[in-house]
């Protein structure tokens, strides 16, 4: 094969490579909340099942005391996380504080979903592996190229932009920040009035 | 004329005050509007909305098996472009029947970025934010039929 069509080669090789050279990066933080194993009974609504299975609705106790407490759950970077929401030990601290029968109109909020640097690593990874496929592109010019002279401006070249894409890929090392969930917390304290069963 | 004038200055003072107001509302409206958070929370806040019926987040034994219901919703974005879904708590309480209440068993949210990247065609980002749900829909048992519940008597 001569060089001249060695180079056309290289050059039809080189578009589909570009067409084709493509990423994805994925950031999946899952938070799980289980029924909780609370000594008293927790429900979302004003109304419970107390410890004796009966239903007792908000007209049959009285209002202790709100609260209120927050919770962040992180996930690392382009990875995959599962991670089971801590409100158990906290909600039974404030049970046995209060001595309340029960905790209703409790409500999990997510205030707030950072996806801290997902997409800012993202772009420096793409960074570095488009300047490495350049970088391949131009080596595989120097290859075919008719005189020395020009082999050294393809290598010199191709080294560089290998170099760059070698230090945009490590940057990408540096946007670690975690991907964060926020919540609130909130709900009542409730004492049975007497005599409501 | 005198009087005109004062009169006139008047008027081109009480424009030029109504146009500091409204810059001045408007100014704190794009404030506002940059301070908010973009994070719709209202879609992936777990709760029992206005319901009468216990909706159990504690561990709770029933006697009959129950059925099982699920819902989930979220908000799904492509690029700038956002859609959302009715919130998963809402669509969990309308499939509950008059004579029942709920054991929720798995709550999950869940956030999905992707970034792909094709050359030529840039680096369409996408976001997943879901709430998922799972519970049992148990029978309000009769008056003195009981059941038992985790959560000692005090």
């Amino acid at each position: 094969m001569s060089q001249r069509s060695s180079r056309w080669t290289v050059h039809l090789a080189a578009l589909p490579v570009s067409l084709l050279v493509t990423g994805c990066y994925a950031t999946q933080n899952r938070v799980t909340l289980a029924p909780l194993e609370t000594k008293r009974p927790v429900s979302a609504s004003s109304a419970y099942v107390d410890a004796d299975g009966r239903v007792v609705s908000k007209d049959q106790y009285t209002l202790i005391r709100p609260f209120t407490f927050e919770r962040a759950v992180t996930g690392e970077r382009h990875s995959e996380t599962v991670t089971a929401l801590d409100v158990e030990r906290e909600i039974d601290q404030l049970l046995g504080e209060t001595h309340a029968d029960a905790a209703t109109q409790v409500t999990v909020t997510a205030v707030d979903y950072d996806s801290g640097s997902h997409t800012s690593a993202a772009n420096w990874k793409w960074a570095g592996w488009l300047f490495e496929a350049n970088a391949a592109v131009l080596f595989a010019y120097g290859v075919t190229a008719d005189t020395h002279d020009q082999r050294v401006v393809c290598y010199g070249a191709g080294g560089v932009v290998a170099g760059i894409g070698v230090l945009s890929y490590l940057v990408s090392f540096l946007q670690d920040d975690p991907s964060t969930w926020r919540f609130r917390v909130e709900g009542q304290l409730v004492e049975k009035r007497a005599g409501s069963n | 004329m005198p009087d005109r004038a004062r009169f006139l200055n008047v008027i081109e003072r009480t424009d030029d005050e109504r146009m500091l107001r409204a810059s001045g509302l408007m100014f704190f409206t794009l404030a506002l509007t940059g301070c908010a958070s973009a994070f719709p929370s209202a879609a992936f806040t777990l709760d029992g909305g206005a319901a009468s019926y216990p909706v159990m987040l504690s561990r709770t034994t029933a006697r009959d098996p129950g059925r099982p219901v699920r819902a989930a919703g979220g908000t799904h974005g492509f690029g700038n472009l956002m859609t959302a879904e009715t919130p998963a708590p809402s669509a969990l309480r309308a499939q509950v029947r008059a004579d029942e209440w709920l054991q929720l068993d798995s709550v999950q949210f869940v956030a999905l970025d992707t970034s792909t990247y094709v050359v030529r065609f840039g680096s369409p980002h996408a976001s997943d934010r879901m709430l998922l749900l799972e519970a049992t829909a148990h029978r309000t048992e009769p008056r003195g039929d009981r059941r038992q519940t985790v959560g000692a008597p005090r």
